[in-house]
């Protein structure tokens, strides 16, 4: 708990090897499409390989964009391999083919995931691509064929939660072997789609959705795996962290920075590559060494500070909560990007049941929209309720959803307003 | 500092209250402590902080599973492009709608007025 700047290692790193991209996901934190102005040549490439398994990376998810649209992608993915470390790629699968794949394989890739957020008609809509959920299939299956170990991921939302049940039973029978689940969060292109994120009590349904999918996941061998903003410390903390087991992993706090690292395809570093760059870059691969960054950058060390200067980020419910010492307000990206800064995290499902065990609720709704720019956000008003306020029904369609209604009560401050 | 799981309610609590108040602050049990769950694992569990990031899943981490699968399944995918599916090399990619059907937005329009 009080480990200096320079400690530690990134031992898991997430490599936005471009952002060209054949998708135009309507949730896209990064905006991908376009290629970044300057992405990294081929020798950079492998130069930031070199650097990163000298110190001490164990494993690297290449993503994008679409990864494999860079020509050499499997060149940088083979020199992973090579340096020791493993070599994981995440993808929409629009067009996994399957000389995509054998290229894959060849190259020693471990293993894909692939988004699948719902069943078609969810699925096609963020996706932003009638057909796309049959090519996410058909890219698992044709990655299965190659030998590569396949797992999926989804955005969790109010337009794939309705499907959860039934992407577990086509999973399993598609022999994926691990599902990670992310909420929906307010950057880049999902902030412009305020109406398909959770309120925060809608976890109080979630959560209890997410622990009953883990354990039935485990007996089946499809494993839970949540992304960072999925907790934290409620009655299922146990099932979540341990894969769907009961034991004694619990969440400790944000990895940014801690031991893992986010590149962008132009060689900026970040702590995490879903952070906002304009906050959180540490610098960029072609200017300084990543070990100096690593060790020197306080947009790279936030998390390894002592306990107390962590402490003094909190603000809002997070800063009183009981977990606080050991959360640290959850996932860092998921606060910032809803309030314009971290310390506050309204996706927490102790929170929720806190405010339940009060008569109250929260609610968000945005104030600003984001700008435009890949990682980008908006920011949103949180409004504490009674919570016997008109509740929102979960379903495929956003006309379906009613507009979120009820007394506002009491308005915390949001960014801007509090230092 | 250590966490444990109340074997009642599932919510963690610091061993420090454990021993404080004899019971779990969220469901007032004392189960825990009445049978030494408590007291057994106070100041002994780890803390394992388990990289879930939005993109990875560490490739040890998860199992092998077959589904059930047959041959005659598992050749449907057979390494097809998707309908409407474009080569990497197609330089209107690189155009900013990324792909986006113009059906699906149009839906967006119509159902978020």
């Amino acid at each position: 708990m009080t480990a200096s700047p320079g400690s530690g290692a990134p031992h898991y790193v997430v490599w936005e090897l471009t952002l060209r991209c054949d998708l135009s996901c309507a949730h896209c934190g990064s905006r991908a499409g376009r290629p970044r102005a300057s992405e990294l040549s081929t020798g950079e490439a492998l130069e930031t390989v070199r650097q990163l398994a000298a110190m001490g990376a164990r494993e690297i998810t290449l993503i994008g964009g679409e990864a494999y649209l860079r020509d050499d992608w499997d060149t940088v993915a083979r020199a992973i391999v090579d340096s020791g470390m493993k070599c994981t790629m995440t993808t929409g699968g629009r067009a996994f083919t399957k000389e995509r794949a054998d290229r894959a394989k060849a190259a020693g890739v471990a293993a894909v995931s692939v988004s699948i957020d719902g069943l078609a008609p969810a699925h096609d809509r963020q996706r932003g691509l009638r057909g796309s959920f049959d090519a996410a299939l058909g890219s698992l299956r044709t990655l299965r064929e190659a030998g590569i170990a396949i797992t999926a991921n989804t955005q969790l939302n109010r337009l794939s939660f309705a499907d959860l049940d039934a992407l577990f039973d086509l999973l399993v029978a598609e022999g994926v072997g691990g599902w990670q689940f992310q909420l929906t969060v307010p950057m880049g292109r999902a902030a412009e789609h305020p109406e398909w994120l959770f309120q925060p009590y809608d976890l109080l349904e979630v959560h209890p959705k997410l622990a009953d999918i883990a354990i039935r996941g485990r007996a089946q061998g499809l494993l839970f795996w949540p992304a960072n903003n999925i907790g934290y410390y409620g009655p299922h903390e146990a099932i979540f962290r341990n894969r769907g087991a009961l034991g004694e992993a619990v969440w400790t706090g944000c990895a940014a920075g801690k031991n893992a690292l986010g590149i962008e395809s132009d060689g900026t570093i970040k702590g995490c590559p879903s952070l906002p760059t304009s906050v959180y870059s540490a610098g960029n691969v072609r200017q300084q060494a990543i070990a100096d960054l690593w060790n020197a950058a306080p947009e790279l060390g936030f998390m390894r500070r002592r306990q107390e200067e962590r402490d003094a980020r909190l603000w809002g419910f997070c800063k009183t909560c009981y977990y606080a010492s050991v959360c640290g307000a959850g996932c860092t990206w998921t606060a910032h990007v809803f309030f314009g800064r971290p310390g506050n995290n309204p996706y927490c499902h102790h929170r929720a049941l806190e405010m339940k065990a009060r008569g109250k609720r929260e609610r968000l709704e945005r104030v600003s929209a984001a700008p435009g720019a890949p990682f980008d956000h908006g920011t949103f008003a949180l409004y504490v309720e009674d919570d016997d306020a008109a509740p929102r029904a979960m379903g495929p369609a956003p006309s379906a959803f009613p507009a979120p209604i009820g007394p506002k009560r009491r308005r915390l401050p949001i960014a801007g307003s509090i230092r | 500092m250590s966490l444990h799981a109340c074997p009642r309610c599932g919510r963690h609590v610091f061993a420090k209250d454990v021993e404080a108040r004899g019971a779990c602050p969220f469901c007032a049990s004392k189960r825990g402590l009445a049978k030494g769950v408590f007291a057994s694992v106070a100041g002994a569990a780890a803390f394992v902080s388990g990289i879930g990031c939005a993109y990875g899943m560490p490739a040890d981490r998860y199992v092998e599973n077959d589904g059930g699968h047959t041959a005659a399944e598992a050749s449907v995918g057979d390494g097809r492009a998707p309908d409407g599916a474009v080569d990497a090399s197609d330089a209107s990619r690189d155009a900013s709608d990324g792909g986006a059907d113009a059906d699906l937005d149009a839906a967006d329009d119509a159902t978020d007025q």
